[in-house]
C-alpha cells in the first residue's frame, strides 16, 4: 500500500480523523513511526541471541541423541558451546536490562500511571477483539478489530516472553554460579533451575518459532510474508489508520499524531532494506523449518516415552 | 507435571489461534486477494 503525503505542520490535517485528510501540500512523504531505533535494536539483539541460545542449549538437553552429539561437534565441543551460550546469554541479559530501564523511564514519565490506552496492559477491548476473532474462526463474520497501539496477541506475547525471559535469566544465572547459589539456597534449587531452564527453553522455542510469534509476524494474512514494521520502524499512515484505528483516532483527538510522523525513507535506502528483509525472511524460514522439525521430533519423543 | 500442563495449554491455545487464523484467511481468500 502506498504511503500518503502528510503535512505535519498542518493543524487542520491533524484535526481531521480520516487518513486521506491528512494529505497536504508539503513535499515530504511521511510515515507513522511505530517503533523507535532503541526498540528495534533491542528486538534485533534478542532475536539473534535467542537463536544462538537455542542452538547451543538444546543439544545439552538431548545430549544422548545422535543429532545433539553431531551438533556439539559442529560447535567445537561442550566447552566451546558453553562459552557461546554464555556470551549470547549476556547479550540477552543486557537487552532485558535495557528494557527494564525503558520501563522505569515510562514509570517516571507517567508518574506510575503505566496502564490505559496505548500501553501493554490488557484492557476490556482486547477481550472483545479476541472473542470476535474466535467467533470468526468458528464461522461468524470477520470482525473489524478495534486495535489500539498493541493488539491482544502482541500483549499476550509480550507478557509471556517477559515472564519466560525472567525465569531463564534467574535459572541460568543459578547454574552459571552454582557455588554462590548454594551458599544462599539449598542445593535442590539447582535441580529446580535445570528443569525450569531447559523446559522453559523448549516452551520459548515452540512459542516463538512454531505457534505464536512466527505466525503473527509472517503468516497472518494482513502481513504475509513479513511484517517489516519492527525492522523499518514505521508504516504508511493510511495502513496504520486501518490497522490501529483506536490509536489513530486517539492521536488525532489529542493532537499528538505529528509526534509520531517521520519522513519516509529514500528509494535507494528502501531498495537496500528490501534486500535485507527478504534475506531475513529467507533465513527465518530456514530456522523456522529446522525448529519446527525439532518440535515435531520432541513431540514424537514424548509420545514414545509414555 | 505443571510444566507439561503449561506447555500443553499454550500449545493448544496458541496453535488453535494460529491454525484457525491461517485457515480462515485461506478460506476467505485473504492471502490471494492481496489484502496484505
Amino acid at each position: 500500500m502506498a504511503s500518503i503525503e502528510t503535512d505535519i505542520q498542518g493543524e487542520a490535517a491533524a484535526l481531521e480523523p480520516t487518513p486521506t485528510a491528512v494529505q497536504a501540500a508539503v513535499p515530504v512523504r511521511m510515515q507513522y513511526r511505530r517503533f523507535t531505533p532503541f526498540q528495534r535494536w533491542v528486538h534485533f539483539f534478542i532475536m539473534c541471541s535467542f537463536t544462538v541460545l537455542v542452538f547451543t542449549g538444546m543439544p545439552l538437553k538431548y545430549s544422548d541423541q545422535g543429532w545433539a552429539q553431531w551438533e556439539m561437534g559442529l560447535l567445537g565441543g561442550v566447552q566451546s558451546a558453553g562459552i557461546i551460550h554464555r556470551f549470547a546469554a549476556l547479550i540477552m541479559v543486557t537487552c532485558v536490562l535495557c528494557m527494564l530501564g525503558f520501563l522505569a523511564r515510562i514509570l517516571i514519565k507517567t508518574r506510575g500511571h503505566f496502564w490505559g490506552p496505548g500501553t501493554m496492559v490488557p484492557a476490556r477491548q482486547d477481550l472483545q477483539d479476541m472473542i470476535g476473532m474466535f467467533a470468526w474462526f468458528w464461522g461468524k463474520g470477520r470482525p473489524q478489530l478495534q486495535l489500539d497501539r498493541y493488539s491482544y496477541w502482541e500483549k499476550f506475547e509480550f507478557w509471556a516472553a517477559s515472564a519466560g525471559v525472567m525465569i531463564m535469566c534467574v535459572t541460568g544465572s543459578m547454574m552459571w554460579y552454582p557455588q554462590l547459589t548454594t551458599r544462599i539456597f539449598p542445593g535442590i534449587v539447582l535441580n529446580f533451575a535445570i528443569v525450569n531452564h531447559s523446559g522453559g527453553a523448549l516452551l520459548a522455542m515452540g512459542f516463538v518459532f512454531v505457534f505464536w510469534h512466527f505466525f503473527h509476524a509472517h503468516l497472518r494474512p494482513e502481513v504475509f510474508p513479513m511484517d517489516k514494521t519492527m525492522f523499518e520502524g514505521g508504516l504508511p499512515v493510511d495502513e496504520y489508520a486501518h490497522e490501529r484505528p483506536l490509536e489513530y483516532e486517539r492521536r488525532v483527538r489529542e493532537g499528538t499524531l505529528r509526534n509520531v510522523l517521520v519522513p519516509e525513507r529514500s528509494p535507494s535506502r528502501r531498495k537496500v532494506e528490501n534486500f535485507l528483509w527478504w534475506t531475513i525472511t529467507g533465513a527465518t524460514l530456514v530456522v523456522w523449518a529446522a525448529f519446527s522439525l525439532f518440535v515435531v521430533w520432541v513431540a514424537s519423543f514424548w509420545i514414545g516415552s509414555f | 507435571m505443571s510444566h507439561g500442563l503449561l506447555i500443553a495449554g499454550l500449545f493448544f491455545f496458541g496453535g488453535m489461534h494460529c491454525f484457525m487464523y491461517f485457515y480462515r484467511g485461506l478460506r476467505e481468500g485473504l492471502y490471494s486477494r492481496g489484502e496484505h
